[in-house]
């Protein structure tokens, strides 16, 4: 009796949620919404650490209206503890999952083809997937083991797996090489370089204090990645110390590393490059600019006084329209649309702690 | 809400009071009236007049459990017996090895103070004391003060929290027995094992000599089941062994003069698993956390006339722990060491009949070492002052306090938070309206603080070491009556208080862009009401029936922004309705007692969304126990289930509490 009373109500919540999340859909059915695959973007919400709340949603840009959570919708459960990363890739859609130690392969209505756990080398210890990029029919993952594994997308086996560094971050490809943040937990100053041919690490370039979360390949084919550096201001720090969070762009073909702006988050379109900064011990550098990477150019974007703490930026690549969560505390986060002008076009809510927007842009 | 809504809520508070007042004293009154009135009248009889517990005299709320009423309620720990406290929450973590600490009112567990026999207990690090590290063992009495105190002869510290936790331990009652032996066996599910052996020694005219010392090992590994949307999750806690030795020696020594002498060594080794939240997909846990704690402490009381009181003390404590995880990013191995020396001495003075004064002046050292990377070495140093008044007479009790409190810091990396000078005034009133009734009013205020803890301060990365203290007001007002009924309905305890407290400057970690900050955001409103009810009734032979239940409102929510998706929702972790019920019927065979906790839903996540709702619960128990006595012996056997409905509520969001489970004890007295 008391076993029953127990899961009734948490399937009443579930098939509510569905409901909420596919509105005209016959109640109590596990239905999957049917998914455009033009216009429109799916939003990952990492969640609060430990509270299994992380989940996927699709932000539809026809009705420009938000749904629940598609992977709940799809599957019956929860996506787990920190959706860290989000990956769309040919068919299929592929999410880090960090808490939970695994890595979801979802065709692209959120309904689970593989999970893959995501271990350690003996094979016990959860290696906390990090992020992703995905190339040349595969996709490769950072995890806290220190590696990068890949897996092969045709047969969603994992194929290979190479030491990079410790605590690995986000990381990107470009010119045929695996470009990786080595993270160091706040201590390193690497971007490892993987070939990824031979699938092997072929060196570490130097670059400033703390890269971390951002990592990508602009529409130009340089990399592009922020070290977040050494919480500049500090208290009892002085300024000769500082190291202030910096974007950083490295020549693929060379290798060599050059810095661009101060930067916390970054996103590209075509020639501009829309960045967030903020230092926390330095109120007044917080602001929001969109650099022109021809003319080196910095044009103020937005007021980031509006925003509690944003957390994700990101860039529609066939509108330009800009979007960036806003993390309040405690709170579900806000996403706010802008155009390439930073006029606000949009709002809508969405999970907890927005971190990737992954635009659908066939 | 500013202040117009402020007066609102004052004034709504006072009126429901009153009422409350009025029908309470139109129910109790009537029928004491009428079947007492003969006996009333009747020279030197005063038939409502039972002695009365302090908790219905105390110009604030006062809670209070001796060892009688503690073995009748059949508890087995401390933190089951606070529970059964009005207005109180005691956060648990699940299982033996769970941590469980008290918050009183809304206001957090960094806002009460735990006191051990006279000092209070402290951790400069968290803020917040671990209850079910203290056996209930040699317990003599728990009590809980809100708010201003009647007590005015206390070390300054006892007036520097919200709310304190009291837990006294007992003083060997030898009668004519040169010695006293205690000897218990605590057995239960999930592997608990538990003895402990007391002994007390008289060694010579008011100088005894008393050991206490207990081990406990627990696998604690209790199924449970969760459900992950349409998924089913049936799995047990897993690294969740705890095994612990705890010793403690105490010295009494009576003294001419009318002075008492107590000294106090006290030892504590604990090693145990942490399982951690329920992660889906993820059961993995093999976080371990060591714990060593020593103090000795010093408290000497001299009554030099019945005007005049010293009371003096001393304590220094070393707390040691070690915490280890086995990652995939490799072997994580963190100390921490903190130690405090703490001072205090308290003068009492009645100068004039009724008219009492005190002074305390109270110091503490606290500093902590990590092996974290940026470590500061935090040091502190406390002076608190408090000068306290208190005017009695037979009709009312007025307390005021005015405490000063100085904070000075140092660390030997990095910049160190500015001091702290802060001001702290509380009173207390209690009225008794009616000389020929014991129904009393009371109201009680108090503005006090709590200072920023080391990790709010200087823990890496996300201590701010410009955070303000966060401050907090409580606003009590308070009905009490007790009495007896009549010679079968032996007596009848009511209190009735509303309450408004204000907490200013919250301290709360919140992202800030890239970096997760403790910062001063918050603003919490709370408005509640503390009903509790306990009777006695006596039956035919030996037959008795006590019943208790304690009802709580609680309204504590956020009003820090009127255009945040937090506005008046709901403060995390704290139920909008809780309460509790115990009924023990003592019988000549065998005396059963039933209890039951209640909590509303309560929301894990400062915003009130469903996905951070966590469900109602209601946990059952029930004791049987019986005492044999031949001759000096006495037996005691107690069978113990607990959590009856077995269900794996929760308390803190995916950490399940464990299902039904049973303890048997079997205690021997000598």
């Amino acid at each position: 009796m008391m076993r029953k009373m127990w899961y009734k109500p948490a399937l009443a919540a579930l098939a509510l949620g569905l409901c909420v999340a596919c509105n005209e859909e016959e109640e109590g059915t596990v239905v999957v919404p049917p998914v455009p695959t033009t216009s429109g973007l799916y939003v990952l919400n990492t969640g609060n650490w430990g509270g299994n709340d992380a989940s996927i949603q699709y932000f539809d840009l026809k009705g420009l209206s938000i749904g629940g959570d598609l992977f709940a919708a799809a599957n019956g459960f929860g996506l787990g503890d920190l959706g860290q990363d989000l990956c769309l890739y040919g068919s299929k859609l592929y999410a880090t999952v960090s808490g939970s130690s695994k890595l979801e392969v979802m065709d692209r209505n959120c309904k689970v083809v593989k999970t893959i756990p995501v271990r350690a080398e003996d094979g016990t210890t959860p290696a906390e997937p990090r992020y992703m990029t995905a190339c040349d029919g595969c996709v490769y993952f950072t995890a806290y083991d220190g590696t990068v594994s890949r897996l092969d997308t045709a047969t969603l086996e994992i194929t290979g797996k190479v030491a990079v560094g410790d605590h690995p971050e986000a990381l990107t490809n470009a010119n045929g090489k695996l470009y990786v943040n080595i993270s160091g937990y706040g201590s390193g100053t690497t971007v490892a370089v993987v070939d990824v041919a031979s699938f092997t690490k072929t060196k570490d370039i130097a670059v400033k204090l703390n890269p971390y979360t951002q990592c990508f390949t602009g529409d130009d084919g340089y990399v592009y990645t922020v070290s977040n550096g050494n919480y500049a201001g500090s208290p009892g720090m002085s300024e000769d110390q500082y190291v202030y969070g910096t974007l950083q762009r490295i020549d693929p073909v060379t290798d060599t590393v050059e810095d661009v702006c101060r930067a916390t988050y970054a996103a590209n379109h075509g020639s501009k490059m829309y960045v967030l900064y903020s230092e926390y011990y330095l109120p007044e550098t917080k602001r929001a600019f969109v650099l022109d990477l021809n003319t080196g150019e910095e044009a103020d974007f937005i007021d980031l006084d509006e925003f509690s703490s944003p957390n994700a930026i990101g860039v529609d690549p066939s509108t330009g329209d800009v979007y960036v969560a806003d993390v309040p505390y405690g709170a579900n986060s806000t996403v706010r649309v802008y155009d390439a002008e930073g006029n606000l076009k949009n709002t809508f809510e969405a999970g907890y702690s927005t971190s990737r927007f992954v635009f659908v842009t066939e | 809400m500013g202040k117009k809504g402020t007066e609102a809520c004052l004034r709504w508070g006072f009126v429901g009071w009153m009422y409350l007042a009025c029908a309470f004293m139109a129910e109790a009154q009537v029928p004491a009236d009428t079947t007492e009135n003969g006996l009333r009248r009747m020279p030197g009889v005063t038939v409502t007049e039972r002695r009365l517990p302090a908790s219905l005299s105390a110009g604030s709320p006062l809670q209070r459990m001796d060892r009688a009423e503690l073995e009748r309620f059949g508890a087995l720990e401390v933190s089951d017996a606070v529970r059964h406290f009005s207005g109180v929450s005691v956060k648990d973590y699940g299982g033996i090895g769970g941590m469980k600490t008290v918050s009183v009112r809304s206001l957090g567990a960094q806002h009460t103070a735990v006191c051990y026999d006279g000092v209070a207990v402290s951790d400069c690090q968290s803020g917040q004391v671990d209850i079910s590290r203290f056996s209930l063992d040699n317990v003599s009495a728990l009590s809980l003060t809100i708010g201003q105190g009647d007590d005015i002869f206390l070390p300054a510290r006892m007036l520097a929290s919200a709310g304190v936790l009291a837990i006294e331990t007992a003083r060997p009652d030898f009668g004519r027995s040169p010695f006293r032996l205690s000897a218990k066996v605590k057995a239960g599910s999930f592997g608990l094992a538990n003895p402990s052996l007391s002994a007390a020694f008289r060694l010579g005219r008011g100088v005894a000599l008393a050991f206490d010392g207990d081990y406990l090992r627990a696998d604690g590994n209790y199924p449970f089941e969760y459900v992950n949307g349409t998924k089913r999750i049936e799995a047990k806690r897993n690294n969740s062994d705890i095994q612990t030795y705890r010793g403690e020696v105490n010295l009494y020594a009576s003294l001419r003069g009318d002075q008492e002498l107590r000294a106090k060594a006290y030892l504590f080794h604990s090693g145990r698993g942490l399982p951690g939240s329920v992660v889906y997909d993820n059961p993995y846990a093999e976080e371990r956390l060591h714990d060593r704690n020593y103090f000795g402490q010093l408290n000497y009381e001299a009554h030099f006339s019945p005007r005049w009181k010293l009371k003096a003390g001393g304590k220094f404590n070393y707390t040691w722990n070690r915490d280890t995880d086995r990652k995939a990013a490799g072997w994580q191995d963190d100390r921490f060491k903190q130690t405090e020396t703490y001072l205090t001495a308290t003068l009492w003075s009645e100068p004039l009949r009724g008219l009492s004064f005190s002074l305390a002046q109270d110091f503490a050292y606290n500093d902590l070492s990590t092996t974290l990377a940026g470590c500061q070495y935090p040091e502190r140093y406390t002076v608190l002052t408090a000068l306290s008044a208190q005017y009695r007479r037979p009709a009312f009790r007025l307390t005021a306090s005015l405490l000063n409190t100085y904070v000075t810091e140092r660390v030997r990396v990095g910049m160190a938070a500015d001091d702290r000078k802060r001001l702290s005034p509380s009173f207390g009133l209690s009225w008794r309206p009616v000389r020929a009734v014991a129904w009393r009013l009371r109201a009680s205020y108090k503005d006090i603080f709590r200072v920023p803890t080391f990790n709010d301060l200087y823990y890496r990365q996300i201590g701010n070491t410009r955070l303000k203290s966060e401050s907090t007001r409580q606003w009590n007002v308070g009905t009490t009556w007790g009495g007896r009924i009549s010679s079968v309905w032996e007596s009848l305890d009511v209190s009735v208080d509303a309450y408004y407290n204000k907490v200013k400057d919250k301290i709360v970690a919140i992202p800030t862009m890239f970096v997760w900050k403790m910062s001063n955001v918050g603003k919490v409103e709370t408005v509640g009401v503390d009903v509790n009810v306990a009777t006695g009734i006596r039956m035919p032979e030996d037959f008795r029936l006590h019943l208790s239940a304690t009802y709580n409102f609680m309204r504590a929510e956020d009003v820090t922004d009127r255009d945040s998706k937090l506005w008046r929702n709901q403060i995390v972790y704290t139920p909008r309705h809780s309460g509790s019920g115990s009924v023990t019927w003592s019988t000549p065979w065998v005396d059963v007692a039933y209890n039951v906790v209640y909590a509303s839903e309560r929301y894990r996540m400062a915003q009130n969304s469903a996905d951070n709702r966590i469900r109602p619960y209601a946990d059952h128990s029930l004791s049987l126990f019986r005492t044999f006595s031949w001759g000096r012996h006495a037996l005691r056997l107690q069978a113990d289930a607990l959590n009856l409905g077995g269900k794996n509520y929760e308390i803190v969001r995916f950490y399940p509490m464990p299902g039904r489970n049973y303890k048997f004890t079997v205690t021997y007295d000598l």
